[in-house]
């Protein structure tokens, strides 16, 4: 169970009608979605405006969808997509560097939003890592372990269960716990900002 | 915005929410939204631990305008391309129907003949033996299913068993290439 089982529960609500299971896809990937785009258009404020068109592409095209791929390889194609036909509306020429999807998608989608991040974006930046990475070491060890474990090793909740020798309620309840912290510390930090959490 | 509701939520990014559950949970995040920015934050820590995505500036308002839009769009059930579908596949069905009597009209008609004709002697080897008549290639021209611009040229080759005479039984040869790619020309001394 993973990212790509998540995705595919929100995609089935989305094809049974149900556009708050859109938003959450949305919510997740806009700035996976934002940072692939900056790859072909450099304005910010454009980039918002083609990335808008692209997750309203996918979301008519939502129907079509049936799990053949990953949801986040399906987007990445109709986000580099809409980007390229921006750039051939306005008269541009879309770059020749393509990068292969599979490659793309383990990438870091912000590298060149990252390289043009204002001073205040990259303290933000900074701000959030160090937060997160001070919360999950405060944590109490069993949920740092499961966390951990979830995050960083990929383990299902069974997997988990396992290894720590507990029932999967407990893991999916530790695990709980320790985003429920680390949210407590983060939701101050981006209550302020400008710009909003991916 | 209870606890057990954003249990929930985290028990859904990791896929291990069961399809009753997510149903009930994404109601209450219409109802409530901030389980809709706890999410948000939580895919942020998330992304941050796997070292997956740096911090991108994106417009706080981002999500709300694709949803206000997509509110002004027709929903994506599939449910009227499930309709689609089973409308196509009946048609296809209807069409492989009448292709089918159609080719073996001849074959039947042929049959009553050779019946007819039993009564008199045949000539020997009146009908050449079966060969399989090569013919040129069309193209079909695909589009992926994809969003990929390419267009795919793929050849498509005549199956149909053929007679010497030209004539066609009906019957549906293998699929086999009918065409040998073309030979280097002999060296000329």
């Amino acid at each position: 169970m993973g990212d790509n089982e998540s995705d595919l529960a929100l995609v089935e609500r989305v094809q049974k009608g149900e556009k708050r299971a859109f938003d959450l896809l949305v919510r997740k990937y806009q700035h996976k979605v934002i940072g692939v785009i900056s790859r072909y258009v450099s304005d910010w404020s454009e980039c918002q405006d083609v990335a808008q068109e692209a997750f309203m592409r996918a979301y008519r095209a939502m129907a079509a969808f049936r799990g053949d791929s990953q949801f986040y390889t399906w987007m990445y194609k109709i986000a580099t997509n809409t980007a390229k036909n921006h750039l051939v509306s306005q008269g541009r020429r879309p770059p020749a560097d393509d990068i292969a999807i599979d490659d793309a998608v383990q990438l870091d989608g912000g590298m060149r939003l990252k390289d043009r991040a204002t001073p205040e974006h990259e303290l933000m930046r900074q701000e959030i890592e160090q937060t997160v990475f001070a919360t999950v070491e405060q944590l109490p060890e069993d949920l740092k372990t499961a966390i951990t474990l979830r995050e960083v090793d990929g383990l299902s909740y069974e997997e988990i269960a396992e290894k720590m020798d507990c029932p999967i309620g407990t893991v999916r309840s530790r695990i709980f716990r320790a985003r429920d912290a680390i949210d407590a510390k983060l939701r101050p930090l981006l209550a302020d900002a400008k710009v909003s959490e991916p | 915005m209870s606890q057990g509701l954003r249990e929930q939520l985290s028990a859904l990014m990791d896929g291990e929410l069961s399809g009753e559950q997510t149903r009930f949970l994404l109601r209450a995040v219409d109802a409530d939204a901030g389980l809709a920015r706890s999410w948000t934050r939580y895919q942020l820590a998330s992304a941050v631990i796997r070292r997956q995505a740096a911090f991108v500036p994106v417009d706080p308002d981002f999500a709300e305008r694709v949803m206000q839009a997509v509110s002004r769009q027709s929903p994506a059930s599939g449910y009227g391309v499930r309709i689609l579908r089973w409308a196509g596949g009946g048609a296809i069905a209807a069409a492989v129907a009448v292709i089918a009597l159609v080719a073996n009209r001849p074959a039947v008609e042929r049959s009553t003949a050779s019946v007819a004709i039993a009564a008199v002697p045949a000539a020997p080897a009146q009908r050449s033996q079966n060969v399989f008549m090569p013919i040129a290639p069309s193209f079909d021209y695909a589009q992926p299913a994809s969003f990929d611009t390419t267009v795919i040229a793929l050849p498509r080759y005549d199956q149909r068993l053929r007679y010497a005479d030209g004539s066609m039984p009906g019957a549906q040869a293998p699929y086999v290439l009918l065409i040998q790619p073309p030979q280097a020309p002999a060296p000329q001394r």
